[in-house]
């Protein structure tokens, strides 16, 4: 009987220090994922609001909830992080360190900002996976790039020697440019402009002289490319070391233009931005400017990219789900450095975030390290993503439907934001397009260009009682509700009420100098 | 219509020419006094609106000016610049042009390098981007009407500053004592020494007076057209600079404010005539060099340039 309460007591003594051997054993399992971050660029760079910063935020919310569940056991992941040599330009380095990825035992890698340095980064894990099985392949999910070719030219075409390579974010060239098309025929032009300029707007492009922008600006400049309402009057390219944009603006306005696209990816926009804003040129700016998405350019541009609008990930602190949020006060929180713009996510942080949280789910749906199942699981899974539901199509592309003004079904894509004042002054990057969503707010019009445009809800350039007709009928709502009416909202405070029937009253009565406008 | 563009060609040509011809007047200065083709002028442009962005951001940020005179942290710092730019450039002609005077290849290629180095030190010092090393502030907000031509008030502003400097420069070169040692260095150097005129200590502050005017003038461009200064601006400085003085003549001070004017006539007129001439902008120097070189080879008012 004591031999057997002896016993009793040692297993019980035994047991505590037993147990927490085996749960820590299980936390001492790690997963190494390879992350290939474009530094010296805005998208790069933690405290710059880069995917450095994306990767690393998401490596800290799994291993501080319960790490990844593989098939029972737990994992911790673990970061290795390198240069993807985007910026300057280095393809061999870019290749050399992908394979120093692998070598370092990165299973899957997330990377791949600029096509040029993916290009070389992905072919090297080819060359790598050739030689392995199909169960031990490194995966490999593209976050940054968005050149169509990227995915069509190789899973497209050969989807045996490339089916563990995907594309998490962004949507691909096409979508970007249908989303841009969407935009301007689908609202803008027809709904904003034309009636200000008496039903034709005139429009120019300005593009950056590199390679993407050639196809764009050819298919823009065509008669009818933006629809009945719109004609290209203007269409230059700039050479990447203008600083000088004045000239080009200048000519713009003198061909008579009142939209002018734009497409760059160089930082010299700030140049551009707030040439056009002092010069007060008579027409809207839009288009794609990558630099405008940082919080960056707000400083470079001392505050003077008011009114610009550009195609992006998501708007300043915007509510796209739940958890955008938590994400970008966690970003803005952990990674902005004392003395430098806050370090908002730029869309290569959110891209990043999204593809740990989808290797997060695929690894769980596979239930072990094997590259089969984890494609397997990739394929067929679809799962909430920062910024909506996220999914992949048959070549492995992240799949978007939506580019028109609307998002009905909220799979991932693009928005357009526009840079406006907030009720404290402050600048913030504020969604338009989609205009259906309940952080949506109505597209601002300079005052230089038509300082009644705020109020003038008719557009018929007089302020009178047509305009309270329309404010009336939609007093009260706010989005979501059947009678809202984002026009009507002309403070953009997210309701329709008295404070804007005050702004309208302050204005009533007053007319456009010339209508329709020169 | 045709008067109307006319008009906002004569205006705003104007404007920039004054702009461009304070840009040159440095450059146009050393040559005229030491002999020396500085192309670290070009640096100096760069430099002095770096340090008046940077200093315009510190004065606006220890706050200690009134509210109601804005126009205080500009002037500050633009003087600022102007001084701290004139100590870098009469330390850089001591280390260097001083070691290597009279051998003008080794001029030549010691300033190429060192704006070279310059450029890099700037990028290095800044760190994100060559592209866009820092943002300048407007010189002023707003727009003026003159006669019937809109022209931004900042950039009318900058005229008016270069239009006075010009002025003061000649008072200074023609009624003070320096000044009127430098016009003497400038027409007979021999004589000049043999009066007892110290050619060391008139070339450093020719060089350092060069630099500050170097730096007024990349004030007043970047803060009235980009709004930005990039590391590399030191080229399309220089391309102005070599210009201006090719039109209005080496060493000539009355020269390089009529070089100015045409060049700002010439690239506004471009500009607003031809199309699609935006991309030609930065080579509209340069056709006006070849121009003027086949036409007048010694430029509005300088010396013929002899080949020996």
């Amino acid at each position: 009987m004591e031999k057997k309460i002896a016993l009793l007591v040692a297993i019980l003594l035994v047991m505590p220090p037993l147990l927490a051997w085996i749960q820590s054993a299980e936390a001492q399992q790690t997963l190494k994922i390879g992350v290939l971050v474009p530094y010296n660029l805005v998208q790069g760079e933690a405290w710059r609001g880069g995917a450095e910063g994306g990767a690393w935020l998401a490596t800290w919310d799994i291993n501080n909830a319960t790490g990844i569940n593989i098939g029972g056991t737990r994992y911790k992941i673990e970061l290795v992080i390198m240069d993807e040599c985007a910026y300057p330009l280095n393809e061999e380095q870019a290749r050399a360190n992908t394979l120093a990825l692998i070598q370092a035992g990165c299973k899957i890698i997330v990377g791949g900002f600029r096509t040029e340095s993916t290009n070389a980064s992905i072919r090297a894990v080819y060359e790598w996976n050739q030689d392995r099985p199909d169960d031990e392949k490194v995966i490999y999910l593209i976050n940054g790039a968005s050149t169509d070719e990227l995915i069509t030219n190789t899973v497209g075409k050969d989807y045996e020697g490339w089916k563990w390579l995907f594309r998490i974010n962004p949507i691909n060239s096409t979508m970007l440019f249908k989303n841009t098309l969407g935009w301007l025929i689908g609202y803008l032009i027809p709904k904003k402009l034309a009636p200000m300029y008496g039903g034709l707007v005139k429009y120019g492009v300005l593009v950056e002289d590199y390679e993407w922008t050639k196809k764009i600006q050819g298919y823009l400049s065509q008669p009818g490319a933006l629809g009945p309402n719109a004609t290209c009057v203007y269409s230059a390219r700039t050479p990447p070391e203008t600083v000088n944009f004045d000239p080009y603006l200048r000519e713009a306005a003198n061909s008579g233009s009142r939209l002018l696209l734009i497409f760059y990816t160089l930082p010299t926009t700030a140049y551009l931005i707030s040439q056009w804003y002092q010069g007060q040129y008579p027409f809207l700016i839009c288009g794609i400017d990558v630099y405008a998405q940082s919080s960056e350019f707000l400083k470079k541009t001392g505050g003077l990219c008011e009114y610009e609008m550009t195609e992006d990930f998501a708007g300043t602190r915007t509510p796209i789900t739940p958890l955008a949020v938590r994400f970008w006060d966690n970003f803005v929180g952990n990674f902005s450095k004392p003395g430098e713009p806050p370090a908002w996510p730029v869309y290569t942080a959110w891209g990043a975030y999204n593809a740990f949280l989808t290797i997060k789910a695929a690894l769980e749906t596979a239930g072990e390290l094997n590259s089969t199942k984890i494609i397997q699981a990739l394929e067929s899974q679809e799962i909430w993503v920062l910024n909506g539901k996220a999914r992949f199509t048959p070549i492995h592309d992240v799949y978007s439907i939506s580019y028109g003004v609307l998002w009905p079904d909220k799979y991932t894509r693009a928005v357009f934001i526009q840079w406006q004042k907030g009720a404290d002054g402050n600048l913030y990057k504020v969604v338009v397009c989609p205009i259906d969503q309940p952080y949506s707010r109505k597209t601002m019009i300079p005052p230089w260009i038509y300082p009644l445009a705020d109020v003038d809800l008719k557009i018929d350039g007089i302020i009178d009682v047509f305009d309270a007709v329309i404010l009336a009928a939609a007093a009260g709502s706010y989005p979501g509700h059947p009678n809202w009416n984002m026009e009507a909202d002309i403070n953009r405070d997210g309701i329709v009420d008295i404070f804007d029937a005050v702004l309208l009253a302050g204005k009533a009565g007053q007319q456009a100098p010339q209508w329709p406008l020169p | 219509m045709v008067k109307r563009m006319l008009e906002s060609i004569i205006i705003i040509g104007t404007i920039v020419g004054l702009i461009y011809a304070i840009i040159a007047l440095g450059f146009t200065l050393v040559y005229g006094i030491s002999g020396i083709v500085n192309l670290t002028h070009g640096v100096f442009i760069v430099v002095g609106a770096y340090l008046y962005g940077v200093l315009s951001d510190y004065l606006l940020k220890i706050n200690i000016f009134p509210p109601e005179s804005p126009y205080l942290i500009p002037i500050i710092a633009m003087f600022l610049s102007f001084i701290f730019t004139a100590a870098i450039g009469s330390i850089f002609y001591r280390l260097t042009l001083h070691q290597i005077l009279g051998d003008e290849i080794s001029i030549l290629i010691a300033s190429i390098c060192s704006c070279l180095i310059f450029q890099k030190l700037i990028y290095i010092t800044l760190g994100t981007s060559q592209a866009f090393a820092y943002r300048i502030s407007p010189l002023a907000y707003g727009k003026i009407r003159i006669i019937n031509t809109d022209v931004l008030t900042g950039q009318a502003l900058a005229g008016t500053i270069s239009l006075i400097t010009f002025i003061a420069l000649s008072i200074f070169i023609s009624k003070t004592k320096v000044g009127r040692a430098m016009k003497a260095l400038s027409q007979d150097l021999e004589a000049s020494m043999l009066m007892g005129i110290s050619t060391e200590k008139l070339y450093m502050l020719t060089t350092a007076i060069s630099a500050g005017l170097g730096s007024l003038g990349g004030i007043l461009y970047t803060s009235t057209v980009t709004f930005g200064v990039a590391s590399y601006m030191w080229m399309s400085g220089l391309a102005v600079s070599f210009t201006v003085v090719v039109l209005g003549g080496l060493g000539s001070v009355k020269g390089s404010l009529l070089g100015g004017l045409i060049l700002g006539l010439a690239e506004i007129s471009a500009m607003t005539i031809l199309p699609g001439a935006g991309v030609l902008q930065s080579s509209i120097p340069f056709i006006v060099i070849i121009l003027v070189l086949i036409i007048r080879p010694k430029g509005l008012f300088g010396k013929r340039i002899e080949m020996e």
